[in-house]
């Protein structure tokens, strides 16, 4: 078995409300950051998986993303193997 | 009663439940399993299950007693979640569509007129369609939203007079079937609204009617 460090990226769907990223937004308008026309926030989880294998791992991540990490109905997410 | 680490709705619900003297109420802990037919009612409270932490209700979910909550629910058990109750049963996939935060970004702590606008075994009878009640909202994520409901299997049965958070048609409490059971979510706390002491008591409807059409 091995170890394999993974990110997994969760972000709000398009059209869902997203109050940190418009408080955000209007906090850049007030120091004149006229130039950044689109915010968007994610939250990210930083695993260590064992398994055999790289796939392996990406195949667990994505199965603990899909039942527990991110509502599906309201969320996307994308894994990445970082080592 | 299911109680969560982080509910703070759960004795309220029990004094309600508990204020027709033919009812008897059990704190069901949320690591034990519900057998089937072991309670005629289900209540999941309002309140903070397991600090919200991650999505409100996501980590309630998957406990033994949600995960027992379907089978139950199908051999005859009617569900009803109140605020957090209602957050948990749409993150376990039970009813559908998702709660968002409210429209005006602020935690909204108020008494709101909701109207009722479906017959919904055993909450609302035909003669209860169209009445209005007064009832205490408080939530931060009551923003309901559904892309498709299929209205055969899902009713909206509880509507706000004005919109207090930016919900989907005004919608404050969603109804579904299943099997022999029911499943009614919903943000409004009626258990906080049924003592004339403390100025309302209209909502006990929910309860005596309940009693009345399970006994």
């Amino acid at each position: 078995m091995k170890k394999f460090h993974l990110k997994v990226r969760i972000r709000l769907k398009d059209g869902i409300l997203d109050p940190e990223a418009i408080a955000i937004s209007k906090a850049l308008e007030r120091l004149e950051f006229s130039s950044i026309k689109k915010l968007k926030t994610e939250k990210v989880f930083h695993l260590e998986i064992e398994a055999e294998s790289e796939a392996q791992a990406l195949d667990q991540a994505r199965e603990a993303a899909t039942k527990l990490l991110t509502n599906v109905v309201m969320e996307n997410f994308d894994v990445e193997a970082l080592s | 009663m299911i109680v969560f680490p982080g509910s703070n709705s759960d004795r309220d619900l029990q004094k309600a439940f508990e204020s027709l003297s033919a009812v008897e109420v059990k704190m069901h802990w949320h690591e034990d399993p519900i057998e089937p037919k072991a309670y005629q009612v289900i209540g999941l409270p309002g309140g903070f299950s397991f600090g919200d932490y991650l999505r409100a209700g996501a980590i309630a979910k998957i406990s033994p007693a949600i995960q027992s909550l379907p089978e139950a629910v199908e051999a005859g058990a009617h569900a009803i979640g109140i605020c957090n109750g209602f957050q948990i049963l749409l993150e376990a996939r039970l009813l559908p569509g998702y709660l968002q935060m409210n429209q005006e970004l602020g935690f909204v702590s108020r008494q709101e007129i909701c109207r009722i606008s479906e017959k919904v075994f055993p909450w609302f009878k035909e003669n209860d369609v169209g009445r209005e009640l007064r009832l205490p909202i408080a939530h931060g994520f009551g923003n309901y939203q559904c892309g498709r409901v299929d209205r055969k299997e899902v009713v909206a049965a509880l509507h706000y007079e004005k919109n207090p958070n930016g919900s989907m048609e005004n919608i404050a409490g969603v109804y579904r079937s299943l099997g022999k059971g029911s499943l009614f979510g919903l943000m409004p706390h009626p258990e906080r609204a049924c003592y004339a002491a403390l100025g309302d008591d209209e909502s006990k409807i929910f309860w005596t009617n309940a009693m009345e059409a399970l006994s």
